[in-house]
């Protein structure tokens, strides 16, 4: 008798699952419907406003004026308010993207104040090299940091320039 | 007669049902799910022929009017067909339905004494020329949106 006893009490009862499936479906029907499979972002890029500076003002340093041209499979930088070349690329280079991030970089750090980008693609250009041109704008190379003096205090970027511009066809 | 009526009732038992294998399906749909949860506000219904460029970098979409140019350039508002971008009356349309849009979230941001920049989602074929995309672009500002959320997919 006793030994019934202790084997009765060994026998585990079973779960009931009833509960907790019902809050499985409901959270799965919450999933399917908000679902979105191709998962999308945005980049963030702004339409080209003019204005005029007093021509008395005077800056104590000038200002970047950061102008990316693209052509075709041609990337040229220039600077400056009367513009400069800096430097160009090709698309079809190895890392060429890459490089250009880690040159604007560093004439972003030069700039600290200079937070503004305008990239002026070719008729022809495609828009899949314009994203790519834009990304590699704003991207901060793997591995690089960014960090600017802003009123006397060291701030960290997310984004080498955080203003695109996209320059419109003449 | 009795023993009949016994053979039947032991024959109507339902016996319980194993659901240990509907619940392994339901945990690895739940976590594919999850998996593919984003938090963005923004649904897009892809217009055909539309294939999106990919970045790296993740801005969440907000929402906000959605314009889309297939590879076909057939111009969509949100998730409405208005036609090839080729045809004047289509840009046209194009340019009354983003004025119309602008003055309902003036009258809005009015009655909120709010000053937001306006925000216009678009969605182009990574294909396009610069042409088309510019196109798009002079519209949505000369409507009044000064701020370009370009579409991408997110680079896996």
């Amino acid at each position: 008798m006793l030994k019934l006893r202790s084997r009765e009490e060994q026998k585990m009862e079973r779960l009931n699952l009833v509960p907790i499936m019902d809050a499985v479906f409901i959270f799965i029907f919450f999933l399917l419907f908000s679902a979105q499979f191709i998962k999308i972002y945005q980049l963030e890029t702004q339409a080209p406003i003019i204005s005029t500076i007093p021509s008395d003002k005077k800056f104590d340093k000038e200002p970047l004026s950061l102008k990316v041209k693209v052509s075709n499979r041609k990337i040229d930088v220039f600077t400056g308010v009367i513009s400069k070349n800096e430097f160009s690329l090709y698309l079809d280079e190895e890392n060429s993207l890459n490089t250009l991030s880690q040159k604007l970089l560093e004439l972003r750090k030069g700039h600290p104040d200079d937070d503004e980008a305008i990239v002026a693609p070719d008729i022809s250009v495609t828009y899949k090299d314009i994203i790519q041109v834009i990304e590699a704008v704003q991207k901060i190379p793997d591995g690089a940091e960014l960090t600017i003096e802003k009123d006397g205090k060291m701030k960290s970027l997310k984004k080498i320039f955080s203003n695109v511009v996209l320059e419109p066809l003449e | 007669m009795m023993n009949f009526r016994r053979k039947r009732k032991s024959s109507t038992k339902v016996e319980d049902i194993d659901i240990t294998s509907l619940l392994d399906i339901l945990v690895i749909l739940l976590v594919f799910l999850l998996k593919n949860f984003t938090d963005s506000d923004l649904t897009v219904d892809m217009a055909r022929e539309l294939a999106l460029p990919y970045a790296t970098q993740r801005g969440i979409a907000q929402q906000g009017v959605v314009v889309q140019v297939s590879s076909s350039s057939l111009v969509y508002y949100n998730n409405q067909l208005i036609g090839p971008l080729s045809s004047d009356s289509n840009v046209n349309q194009l340019k009354n339905l983003l004025n119309k849009h602008k003055a309902e979230l003036d009258t809005k941001l009015i009655g909120a004494k709010k000053e937001e920049p306006k925000l216009i989602n678009l969605v182009f074929d990574q294909s396009l020329t610069y042409e088309t995309v510019n196109q798009i672009l002079t519209i949505a500002a000369d409507s009044g949106f000064g701020m370009y959320k370009l579409i991408v997919q997110g680079d896996e």
